[in-house]
């Protein structure tokens, strides 16, 4: 299942691509690939941010991926 | 999302205020309807910080009628490398009182409304009411969700904006008619994860770059112009100079919001491991001070990151960051032969760092309340705080 991954600010940071194509059935398979390729920094990162598929903040990592699905990975900050 | 406009226009503007918005006047789509609009518009800003700052003086400047002020502190110097309401005459002085001014001078038509309190879920819902809007622009987790939920339990628009170093994210939420806030983020991060602007730092001209985009948002949904940033995030990078885009829907499964909770407790200043361990292992900078002058050998370490620790530092303190404690890279440069003593700017920090070394198994370890910024104010002076 092809989806479209989108890191934003300190996960793009931590990542290194701004967005990359994956092959994942779930977002937890999807997870474990993404931290396996981008080290440890991401999967601290990880720890705090939001993943939005198409637009709806998923908190149940076995969620199933469809085809084409684009996969927002996005830290919280608070500053103001 | 294009939405009707929030705010009934007012009866007339005068002949001053025709002088002096006319160049919005002349703007079909704003026009005498848009601008008496927002003669007739309340907003409240939640903080005359980085983000109130342009909000408020752009917005007093578009000719909003009432522009409230929610905002506790006080101006320092640090505030003004980004808080340009305020100036170097304002130093010290109540940051709602200076902001007043700088509005009054912007616009004297302008009905400013300062709350000076600090927002909790007692005022909070009494304070919003009176408002057509809100303008988030607080700098921790727990206000923003108590602002979230607010909104959502007076069913009130609100334009959201944060900013961190180089990266900004702005908003607007509405419950009635999109996502909140807790659609983008369910649950706060866990404490001591992301860094504040004290800590983490901030661009100074970040805070105009997303403070205009609220500002932009009021006005268009005062006025009921355009599409607005509902259901959509800004996403914005200073260093790549990119702006994104990203959906944001409604979580089918998200928790209703039916009443105000505890927020501090929500969000968690410190971890409740970090609380754990600092229980009983926490030493004031006087008591470290007392550790020096009898000679006594231990081991300071200092968990902040490199350039701050370029910026001021304890004297004989060595530099780990926090993160390679965290990591575990770096425990095997602790002492096994003395006792450690674990400090940062302010004591958040430390007190998450002193959790991971005691966890492993460095049992006497403690940390220091109040970090160097403590040590600063009390036992040296002359050194800086920032």
């Amino acid at each position: 299942m092809s989806v479209t991954v989108r890191y934003f600010a300190g996960a793009r940071a931590a990542a290194g691509v701004d967005t990359e194509a994956r092959e994942a059935a779930s977002l937890d398979e999807l997870v474990g690939q993404i931290v396996a390729d981008h080290g440890e920094k991401l999967e601290r990162v990880l720890t705090a941010c939001s993943f939005l598929v198409d637009g709806t903040s998923v908190r149940d990592r076995a969620l199933v991926l469809s085809p084409g699905a684009v996969v927002d990975v996005l830290p919280p900050f608070a500053g103001g | 999302m294009s939405l009707p406009p929030l705010v009934e226009p007012a009866a007339d503007l005068s002949i001053e205020e025709v002088r002096r918005y006319s160049r919005h006047l002349i703007i079909p789509d704003v026009g005498m309807d848009g601008q008496k609009r927002l003669k007739n518009a309340k907003v409240l800003a939640v903080g005359a910080g980085g983000l109130g700052s342009p909000v408020l003086m752009y917005l007093a400047a578009a000719g909003v009628g009432t522009l409230g002020i929610v905002e506790f502190d006080t101006v320092d110097e640090s505030n003004l490398q980004r808080q340009i309401i305020h100036g170097q005459s304002d130093v010290g002085r109540s940051k709602a009182e200076s902001a007043r001014d700088s509005i009054k001078e912007i616009n004297p038509l302008i009905d400013v409304r300062l709350h000076e309190t600090r927002l909790d879920s007692e005022n909070v819902l009494e304070i919003f009411a009176d408002y057509d809007l809100i303008v988030d622009g607080t700098d921790n987790f727990a206000t923003r969700y108590l602002v979230n939920d607010a909104c959502v339990l007076l069913n009130k628009p609100y334009v959201w904006g944060s900013i961190y170093r180089f990266d900004g994210q702005v908003s607007v939420f509405w419950n009635e008619h999109g996502p909140n806030y807790r659609d983008l983020y369910p649950v706060p991060p866990p404490p001591g994860m992301v860094p504040s602007c004290a800590e983490g730092g901030v661009l100074g001209v970040l805070c105009a770059t997303v403070g205009a985009i609220q500002a932009t948002e009021a006005v268009k949904l005062i006025t009921g112009i355009g599409d607005t940033l509902l259901g959509r995030l800004m996403v914005y990078d200073a260093l790549e100079m990119t702006f994104r885009e990203i959906k944001v829907r409604k979580d089918p499964e998200g928790e209703p919001i039916t009443g105000l909770i505890d927020y501090e407790a929500f969000c968690g200043v410190v971890s409740v491991e970090a609380q754990e361990a600092a229980a009983g292992s926490t030493i004031t900078v006087d008591e470290l001070k007392d550790m020096m002058d009898a000679g006594k050998d231990f081991e300071l370490i200092d968990v902040r990151e490199p350039n701050e620790y370029e910026i001021v530092s304890i004297p004989g303190a060595k530099l780990i960051p926090k993160d390679e404690i965290l990591s575990g890279r770096a425990l095997s440069q602790l002492p096994n032969d003395k006792p450690i003593v674990i400090h940062c700017k302010t004591g958040v920090r430390s007190a998450e760092a002193l959790a991971a070394v005691k966890n492993a198994g460095f049992k006497d370890a403690v940390h220091v309340q109040g970090g160097v910024t403590a040590w600063a104010t009390r036992i040296d002076k002359a050194l800086p705080t920032y």
